[in-house]
């Protein structure tokens, strides 16, 4: 009793109770103490108990005046056990009338159960395929539109929105140059370090600079940047986006004849787009730097090795490759981005959801672009 | 004066945010059972005030006390106690938006922790009942209902704790003129049903008359007045002046009777 005592406030006053009282017509039950939620829900199953084993006997009447506070909640409990009526004999106060009125005007049906399981599954089923063809068609629907856009814009150059496309530069690459850099410093010191100490079983340790010239110009370097990029822009993009269109910014937007596929969707890629080979570049060089220190500390192939024999080793279509394939995977990462950001439904769940979905996409795609172009270019750049 | 049961009392009230005051001194008491209104112009501190006596806010200097309860020197069970009795209605409704109306209107009652589902379904759906939504918004999500409804959910949610005090952040904002006044009618009917205290913040002189029975004016980060409309109306201020005595003013208070 102690522990309910202190979670209500001292003028919470007399506890719910009932006594029986003997009167010339009959017994009649008198309740009296506060009948609220408060009051009641500590001692709900001995109340409930206690109400239900007086609401057996029908010869007995119920006085309720004297309760200090009664609530709907204290008034559904009496209705409970008194079986969803009125007893015979019910003395009630004014403000009383009202509560038990409420209660017998309410319909005890249940809202509607949710759909059963086997419904919700066999929805769940039908539901990836129609997940696949409706967000491919708008995304090739918000690609046409760029396309339109462009050429649009390169009829009237003045209307290039260059201001956003520089902002855009300069938050996704000049920004992300520090991360870029030291992630792609490490992995080049990594990638010599483990090669160097396989190369060495086989007196093979000049290969490293083939082995990094390779792994970092066609591969790694347009990846790493491209994975930060996805992590740290287009998220950001997606979420902002998204919350343009709650906010009806977008909708603004349009009813002032800005176009938003113009106006925020095109810097954003273009800008991306632009960004991306130049991230890469300098990823690419940062894991050189990278390697370059490894390979002198572990086997002792200094700087001046690698610049007099990697132009020779590594041709130079190799870094063309994968400054190309950057080029690709900025336009892919602001698309996803910028469409994910478009298709935001008005409610706080589902943006962080799509913010979330833009990385995994992008980063995936991202990946499987990656390997297709492995294949598509497997004749190219080995001497 | 000291005989007045308050709901709230609020003594010498400062709010600075850095360099800005908010409030300089504001002492006002929230009798029991009244409909007090907060007015004021922008960025007088209305929200401020109102987010300090809900205890989101800590002023500066000064005291709160709702029920006679200090808010700032209680423990945490207490507070808990005390904010159980005390319901919000938020000005966008801030209903959660991955529980539907159901949920949303249940949770405080599940948060008790002691009240089995079967009774907690049938209060969730008495309250709906209560602000006059049909059974079936049940299973809506919160996205699917009207601005109107909205704001109906979040009333059924504030009041599931049946509170004995009850914040209004501008109940009628964003309504049109019809839902707002029906709005404004449902909350008199459960005032006058339920009985509780109520303390709101509103800009729209048309429910100024039909929903107050007195009203706090703040301006200059004091309290200019509080009285019943008419008093306050009298109070020579360049504010209330402006607010209630502008020809806009004249018109919607002659055309309420008010």
């Amino acid at each position: 009793m102690d522990a309910q005592a202190k979670s209500r406030p001292a003028d919470a006053g007399e506890p719910p109770g009932c006594t029986l009282e003997q009167h010339q017509t009959g017994e009649v039950l008198r309740l009296h103490g506060h009948w609220t939620l408060a009051a009641v829900s500590p001692r709900l199953a001995e109340l409930t108990a206690e109400l239900a084993a007086h609401a057996q006997r029908t010869d007995l009447g119920w006085d309720l005046r004297g309760v200090v506070a009664l609530d709907s909640a204290g008034a559904l409990l009496l209705w409970r056990a008194w079986g969803r009526r009125r007893p015979e004999t019910l003395e009630l106060g004014d403000r009383q009338q009202a509560l038990f009125a409420a209660w017998e005007t309410q319909t005890t049906a249940e809202p509607a159960p949710r759909r059963a399981l086997r419904q919700r599954l066999l929805a769940g089923l039908a539901r990836p395929g129609r997940a696949m063809v409706e967000p491919t068609r708008a995304l090739l629907l918000l690609l046409g539109q760029l396309l339109i856009d462009s050429l649009l814009l390169l009829r009237r150059p003045g209307r290039i929105p260059w201001r956003e496309i520089s902002a855009t530069i300069y938050v996704t690459g000049f920004k992300a140059l520090a991360i870029t850099g030291l992630v792609g410093a490490l992995i080049g010191v990594v990638i010599a370090y483990q090669s160097a100490l396989q190369l060495r079983n086989y007196g093979a340790e000049i290969f490293i600079v083939d082995m990094l010239g390779f792994s970092v110009t066609r591969e790694l370097g347009p990846m790493l940047a491209a994975i930060i990029v996805a992590g740290r822009s287009g998220s950001a993009i997606t979420a902002q986006i998204g919350v343009m269109r709650l906010t009806q910014e977008l909708d603004a937007m349009t009813t002032l004849g800005m176009s938003v596929s113009q106006r925020l969707v095109l810097p954003r890629v273009l800008a991306l787009t632009l960004v991306m080979p130049l991230l890469a570049l300098w990823t690419i060089t940062a894991a050189m730097i990278g390697g370059i220190i490894a390979s002198e500390l572990t086997v002792g192939l200094g700087f001046e090795y690698f610049l007099i024999t990697l132009p020779d080793r590594l041709p130079v279509a190799n870094l063309w490759i994968g400054l190309g394939k950057s080029l690709v995977f900025g336009a892919v990462i602001g698309l996803t981005a910028a469409h994910l950001g478009l298709r935001v439904q008005p409610n706080t769940r589902d943006l962080g959801a799509r913010t979330t979905r833009s990385v995994v996409t992008s980063i995936t795609l991202v990946i499987v672009l990656n390997a297709l172009f492995s294949i598509i270019l497997r004749e190219v750049g080995f001497r | 004066m000291s005989a007045e049961r308050c709901a709230i009392r609020m003594r010498d009230i400062h709010t600075r945010f850095g360099d800005t005051v908010v409030h300089r001194g504001i002492s006002l008491c929230v009798r029991e059972g009244e409909r007090l209104g907060l007015v004021g112009g922008s960025g007088s501190g209305k929200t401020t005030l109102l987010r300090e006596m809900i205890g989101l806010l800590r002023p500066s200097e000064g005291q709160v006390e709702v029920f006679g309860q200090d808010l700032h020197t209680s423990d945490a069970e207490q507070l808990q106690a005390l904010r159980n009795r005390y319901g919000v209605l938020f000005q966008a409704g801030a209903l959660f938006t991955d529980l539907n109306v159901f949920d949303n209107i249940a949770l405080p009652l599940r948060e008790l922790r002691r009240l089995d589902e079967s009774l907690i379904g049938e209060l969730v759906m008495l309250k709906l009942a209560l602000v006059n939504l049909d059974p079936s918004v049940a299973r809506s999500m919160p996205w699917e209902l009207s601005g109107g409804m909205v704001k109906r959910v979040a009333l059924a949610r504030a009041l599931a704790l049946e509170p004995e005090l009850l914040f209004l952040d501008e109940p009628t904002s964003g309504l049109d003129p019809i839902a707002s006044d029906n709005f404004v009618q449902l909350i008199n009917r459960l005032h006058r049903e339920l009985g509780f205290t109520l303390v709101m913040i509103t800009h729209d002189l048309h429910t100024l008359p039909d929903l107050c029975d007195r009203i706090a004016v703040l301006a200059d980060g004091g309290l200019v007045s509080i009285g019943t409309l008419a008093e306050v109306a009298d109070v020579d201020h360049p504010f209330v002046r402006e607010f209630f005595r502008g020809k806009r003013a004249r018109r919607v208070l002659t055309a309420a009777g008010g």
